[in-house]
């Protein structure tokens, strides 16, 4: 299909783009520099043109979806969308089903979204689970945190092993890039135990977090993956955690720089915490801001609205720490040897003065960090549902919004965080930065997140003039919850906020080579402690739908600065 | 208001979410008619389905077949329905305000997560009157009255309102409440895990194990043994008064 978007304005940051009208040309699903003839033209005058959108991080498939799902019937109530023409009937809040999910996406103009967090063994489930996500283009990061092949590796000093495992183990689960949650914290709090800093001993094991990431990290640059690690930190959601948070970026300066950042700190508004109870808890951001821009990291913010929400996290111990303030229900979902995420539903109030605070914070963070470091999430379902974005498109690009929602919400929020006497503004070519540019970007995917020639031709348009009063904040609210269209591969498949063409996403995975051998260790592994075999374990190309692979030439380092 | 007189027998039930005091406020006849309602999973046009005609008086829902058809009543904040015979799952839930009178049995889940307002069930209820949705909070306030018997689960996870019994009411009666009032005749195994919130019973076969025995007392103006409980939950200070224990003979 030869589509030709005329008049609009664009924002692309990646070719640095700047609300200039032009015309954008796509044939056969990529962006190209001229068509002849032939193209259906559609007028865009007043209209704003940005790459899709793009989410790095949201927990839209994985081994505790599904357990969100079934404990949470109250929340499927509240929102119970019918079966419609061709599209299928759904249901979910904050745990959205799989087919509303890719609906609700493409209609705020989102055609990408990484799922962060799969235990290895649960990979098959979440790529049966990604198959039936129309419109997005996906993939995968399978968790390393409480590795025990990791952690045993470590204590014999292979590092070797801990390279070949990580890229056996991406190409078992087909994942994309390594994420790590609470490393050793996990599988400590297993043992009864708590890890507090990055130099406490994961018991049974005697490896320190720090060890882990060091290792993990070096292994990530040996293989030269196209994202860096993706780090939620240790101690979330702790008062005074963000001197942790500093030392774990502090970790990157022992490492040389490549042609990308070294490490990226997701949802870091859960980890920019300052006091030492709930009694004195303020804002961290400052300090962690001052460190992130020395250092060669990347962040998402993890921003939090007021609502009701499910929370979800490969962090077991968090979750139950959670569920004991909180008092509700609680799940925690043991994977054998790898994690053990934990789910409990949560109500952020308004009025409270920690979730007040803990709300500034996300917007401080999008506000006080160089702008192409930042990104935005909301950490879906952690922080708020992803359906929540507009919102803070909102907060961030309208200083009378944020007043507004300060004199309405708990006076600590004033009090305690600098939100009050930030006067900065986005302008809507940062918001394409934080919510397309930097993410595609960060995430590798050079072929996404910008409109130049070649790029896959994934196309938000909203209906908002490029030079929006933002005072006027409902229409910005208005215009980005309901993309004017959504331009999907080259076709389009939503006008006017409505999904007309639901289409099939694809899963990108990595390609990657490893030396056999491997095999033959982890499945020593398999045969003592795992309940399944390694060949039922490894997941099959034929069992995603559609899928692209990423091929990686492994390129060998000859100095491995930190093991000495 | 307007009268629905169902026509025929359903082949699946039916769900009458949208004919509230409120939405119908205003309306003309035509425009009634034309509403959508659900037949299982099809939406059809109430005209379809009903009889509509305009009377003077409260919402009214007549026949033979109204057994099948849920959720009358549901979501409502004001107004009164008037209901003729015996009705299907869902009357009143999430009700927040207004009167719901039955003149029949109601079926499970009537009062469901309730907030404010009253109903009356000139019959019996069904299973889980006035109790919680699953998974979530329960009633919260307002009053369901009922002639009859009730079924099992009564009350489930209540926090605040009332439920008055006549007859006799099922298993786990008031389990697992924070709050809020229960009447009945008599229960079994009643205020199984509460935390607060007061049952009264004129008469129960055995107290679960969970209850502490505090003597005799009043509960309006007539005496009652008093128990305190469920201690199977922490701080718990539920009451439970009964009037006679024992084996029915």
């Amino acid at each position: 299909m030869k589509l030709v978007l005329k008049n609009g304005i664009v924002f692309d940051p990646v070719n640095g783009i700047n609300g200039e009208k032009m015309d954008i040309f796509i044939n056969n699903g990529r962006i190209v520099s001229k068509i002849r003839f032939g193209a259906k033209e559609i007028d865009l005058k007043g209209k704003i043109v940005m790459p899709g959108g793009f989410d790095i991080h949201t927990h839209i498939a994985g081994g505790k979806e599904n357990v969100g799902r079934i404990m949470r019937p109250e929340d499927s109530l509240k929102n119970l969308v019918p079966k419609k023409g061709n599209l299928r009937s759904g249901s979910g809040k904050s745990v959205l089903s799989v087919h509303i999910t890719g609906y609700e996406y493409a209609r705020m103009g989102y055609t990408t979204a990484l799922a962060p967090a799969t235990p290895p063994l649960m990979a098959r489930h979440t790529h049966h689970e990604l198959n039936e996500i129309p419109i997005l283009d996906k993939a995968l990061f399978p968790l390393f945190d409480g590795n025990w092949f990791i952690m045993d590796k470590i204590v014999e000093k292979d590092y070797d092993a801990i390279k070949n495992y990580v890229a056996w183990l991406l190409h078992a689960t087909k994942g994309y890039a390594v994420k790590v949650v609470n490393p050793g914290g996990t599988e400590a709090w297993g043992w009864r135990r708590e890890i507090e800093s990055l130099d406490d001993e994961v018991p049974e094991f005697g490896v320190t977090p720090r060890e882990i990431l060091k290792s993990i990290i070096s292994a990530i640059e040996e293989l030269s993956l196209p994202h860096s690690l993706h780090l939620h930190c240790n101690n979330l959601g702790e008062p005074g955690n963000f001197e942790t948070t500093i030392e774990t970026i502090k970790l990157t300066s022992k490492f040389e720089r490549k042609d990308r950042p070294l490490l990226h700190l997701t949802h870091l508004q859960f980890h920019c915490y300052a006091g030492d109870s709930w009694k004195n808890f303020e804002s961290g951001v400052e300090e962690v801001a001052k460190i992130v821009k020395k250092h060669d990291v990347t962040i998402d913010t993890g921003n939090l609205m007021f609502g009701d929400t499910t929370t979800m996290t490969a962090d077991g111990p968090m979750e139950y720490h959670l569920q004991l303030l909180t008092g509700r229900k609680w799940a925690n979902k043991d994977v054998e040897l790898e994690t053990a995420p934990g789910i409990t539903p949560i109500f952020y109030s308004s009025k409270s003065p920690v979730n007040a605070i803990q709300w500034a914070i996300g917007l401080e963070i999008a506000l006080l960090i160089p702008t192409e470091k930042v990104m935005l999430t909301t950490d879906h379902p952690n922080g708020a549902p992803f359906t929540k974005y507009p919102e803070i498109i909102a907060l961030l690009m309208s200083k009378k919004f944020r007043e507004e929602m300060l004199s309405k919400v708990n006076a600590s929020a004033t009090k305690r965080t600098m939100l009050g006497s930030i006067d900065r503004e986005y302008t809507l070519y940062e918001i394409a930065m934080v919510t397309r540019a930097n993410q595609a970007m960060t995430a590798g995917f050079k072929d996404k997140g910008h409109l130049g020639e070649g790029a896959i031709a994934d196309v938000a348009v909203y209906d908002l003039p490029a030079d929006v009063d933002t005072r006027n904040y409902e229409d910005i609210i208005k215009a980005f919850s309901r993309a004017y269209l959504t331009i999907k591969r080259g076709e389009i498949v939503v006008k006017e906020g409505e999904v007309i063409k639901p289409v099939s996403g694809i899963t990108r995975y990595l390609e990657l080579d490893y030396d056999k051998w491997i095999e033959k260790e982890v499945n020593t592994y398999f045969r003592d402690y795992y309940t399944v075999s390694m060949q039922n374990y490894i997941v099959d190309v034929n069992e995603m739908r559609m899928c692209e692979s990423v091929a990686i030439k492994e390129r060998r380092c000859k100095s491995v600065p930190i093991h000495n | 208001m307007y009268l629905f007189t169902i026509k025929t027998k359903p082949d699946v039930c039916i769900e009458v979410d949208t004919l509230i005091p409120e939405k119908l406020e205003g309306l003309k006849e035509k425009e009634v008619k034309n509403l959508t309602i659900r037949e299982g999973k099809k939406e059809v046009k109430v005209e379809e389905l009903f009889e509509v005609e305009e009377i003077e008086g409260v919402l009214t829902f007549k026949g033979k077949w109204l057994d099948r058809v849920k959720k009358i009543g549901f979501n409502m904040k004001k107004g009164e329905i008037y209901v003729d015979g015996d009705v299907g799952m869902y009357l009143g839930a999430f009700m927040k305000g207004g009167k719901i009178i039955v003149n029949g049995n109601v079926d499970r889940f009537a009062g469901m997560n309730m907030s404010g307002g009253e109903i009356e069930i000139v019959g019996s209820a069904g299973d889980y009157l006035g109790s919680a949705y699953r998974g979530d909070y329960g009633m919260k306030g307002g009053k369901i009255k009922v002639n009859g018997d009730a079924g099992n689960e009564v009350g489930i996870k209540m926090r605040g309102g009332e439920i008055i019994v006549k007859g006799k009411a099922g298993m786990f009666f008031g389990g697992m409440i924070n709050g809020g009032l229960l009447r009945a005749y008599e229960a079994i195994r009643a205020g199984a895990n509460m935390k607060s919130g007061t049952i009264v019973l004129e008469r129960v076969e055995e107290v679960l194990p969970g209850f502490i025995y505090l003597g005799k007392d009043k509960f309006e103006n007539e005496v009652y043994h008093v128990f305190e409980g469920d201690k199977a939950v922490k701080k718990s200070n539920g009451r439970l008064y009964v009037r006679e224990i024992g084996e029915n003979k």
